[in-house]
């Protein structure tokens, strides 16, 4: 009898259970649909002074925003409310809104504004200037240029530290990585990494940076803490950003003259393929949903999809001349 | 073994070769067909100073090398001496690339660039060949308001001219 009785029980709290599952998942779709989220990408074309945006659901092209003249950076706030675009043809920083996808304020600063970086808190944004040999920063509240950091000859490519500590800016004329202490701007040490070195992208896991040398067909691999080059792995010609496929446990370097990408292996360094993508590929950012690599070709005015699981392209969508997209280009809204 | 002064010197206050970055690379797209076969065509192409043959503007060639690394030194008839490395190579896909780097500090008279890279590459087309060149330059000017003749229009005009020669001179060369 007792056995019965609490087998009646077990049945009944299980049906409650499961009532109660389907309830939440019901819940959680009605959610979902509702506040339904879109991933899109802020391609910069330098040579059509626009950018395009991408929904990435459909791969589609929704909106082409007029911005200022040869826009080449870009940088998408990480609260997903604004793209800092970079245009080195007028000395301008346009501030495209995500949720209207109108231009919404421009900042003018230095003579070449290039390479983009922001603090995590949204507060700082930094602008590497081509000709000037500086970094400005910028106090995203006010629109003001707090501090004009003296680096060193083509300030080529930055990084922020992810506690907003420190400023990495690569060094291209002078083949060097500088460490700079972002609450007094002061330049705690320089490295020699390799030849002409250009696009830096930083392994919060790992805690080194991947500094991508366009001279010397490699990327050289710099341990945060050491401050030391700790490898050096062979890619192909005129190489230009890393981006790091975290799911996988690879790197995905843009090689502009051999309009292809190398995949690498995160630990071992080693080639697990090369990929011939389109024309000068450029900028390269890793899709939120793990599953895809963005990647804009500048010769070809496109953009590629390789789909980072099977390692072949999925797709690729015309967008405008001289596609850039340099710097972290897809947001959430 | 005595070495000049000047010499010695000149080897650590030589002006580095410039990089090949700016801001704003220009860009070139063009193409010709020629009346040829594509494996023809590519061992002509990939023959450094071939362009001399097809050039008009180029005067004197001399090649130094084979294969990746090798260089050509060539004059053009304003007086102006360049000289190109190859730095990609590749026969499968018939492309070769040339680099030209100029040292800081150097205008190239009528064409001031900073550096130059040149696709060129042979496909089979209609029969014939169709030959490319996809490239790259940057103007030599640093700063933001470049003079007339320096800016990026004016190069981008410049290299286009001398480009449209060798592809003219080439498709001429195979026309006959």
């Amino acid at each position: 009898m007792g056995y019965k009785r609490l087998s009646q029980n077990n049945l009944i709290l299980t049906l409650q259970a499961s009532i109660k599952s389907v309830v939440l998942v019901l819940i959680f779709w009605v959610l979902a649909a509702d506040a339904k989220t879109q991933n899109l990408a802020f391609i910069t074309n330098q040579l059509a002074d626009s950018v395009s945006v991408i929904d990435t659901s459909e791969n589609a092209i929704i909106k082409t925003i007029k911005v200022g003249v040869k826009p080449a950076g870009v940088m998408a706030s990480y609260d997903n409310k604004v793209v800092y675009i970079s245009n080195p043809g007028n000395q301008e920083i346009s501030i495209i809104d995500v949720a209207t996808l109108e231009i919404i304020k421009r900042v003018t600063v230095g003579q070449a504004p290039l390479a983009l970086a922001l603090t995590h808190d949204n507060k700082t944004l930094f602008v590497a200037d081509w000709y000037m040999s500086s970094v400005f920063a910028i106090n995203t509240q006010t629109l003001e240029i707090e501090k004009q950091i003296k680096v060193g000859n083509a300030a080529a490519g930055l990084a922020v530290s992810k506690d907003d500590k420190t400023l990495f800016v690569v060094n291209e004329y002078d083949h060097s990585l500088m460490f700079i202490d972002i609450a007094s701007y002061e330049i705690q040490s320089e490295i020699k990494v390799g030849k002409a070195p250009y696009g830096v992208t930083i392994d919060d896991d790992k805690q080194v940076l991947y500094v991508v040398n366009v001279e010397s067909d490699d990327v050289s691999v710099v341990d945060i803490k050491s401050k030391k080059v700790i490898n050096t792995f062979p890619v192909n010609t005129y190489p230009y950003i890393t981006a790091i496929d975290k799911i996988n446990n690879r790197l995905i370097v843009t090689n502009k003259r051999d309009s292809s990408v190398s995949v690498v292996d995160r630990d071992s360094y080693e080639e697990i393929k090369k990929i011939y993508v389109g024309e000068m590929p450029e900028g390269i950012n890793i899709h939120p949903d793990g599953k895809h690599a963005y990647i804009a070709n500048w010769f070809d005015g496109s953009v590629t999809i390789l789909d980072i699981n099977n390692l072949e392209v999925a797709d690729t969508i015309e967008t405008g001349e001289g596609s850039r997209a340099y710097g972290n280009f897809i947001v959430e809204r | 073994m005595k070495f000049p002064k000047i010499l010695l010197a000149s080897l650590f206050i030589a002006p580095s070769l410039a990089l090949a970055h700016g801001p704003t690379p220009l860009k070139f797209d063009m193409e010709v067909e020629v009346n040829g076969n594509p494996n023809e065509v590519w061992a002509a192409v990939k023959n450094l100073c071939n362009i001399k043959e097809w050039n008009e503007s180029i005067t004197e060639c001399v090649a130094t090398g084979e294969g990746l690394g090798a260089f050509r030194d060539y004059k053009l008839d304003n007086g102006e001496d360049l000289k190109e490395e190859v730095t990609k190579l590749q026969d499968d896909r018939k492309r070769l690339l040339t680099t030209l780097r100029v040292k800081e500090g150097r205008f190239i008279k009528d064409m001031p660039i900073r550096s130059m890279g040149t696709f060129l590459s042979v496909m089979e087309s209609n029969g014939g060949s169709k030959v490319k060149i996809r490239g790259t330059a940057y103007a030599a000017f640093e700063g933001k308001s470049a003079p007339p003749d320096m800016s990026d229009e004016f190069c981008k005009a410049a290299v286009e001219a001398l480009h449209t020669k060798t592809l003219n001179g080439l498709q001429a060369a195979f026309a006959k």
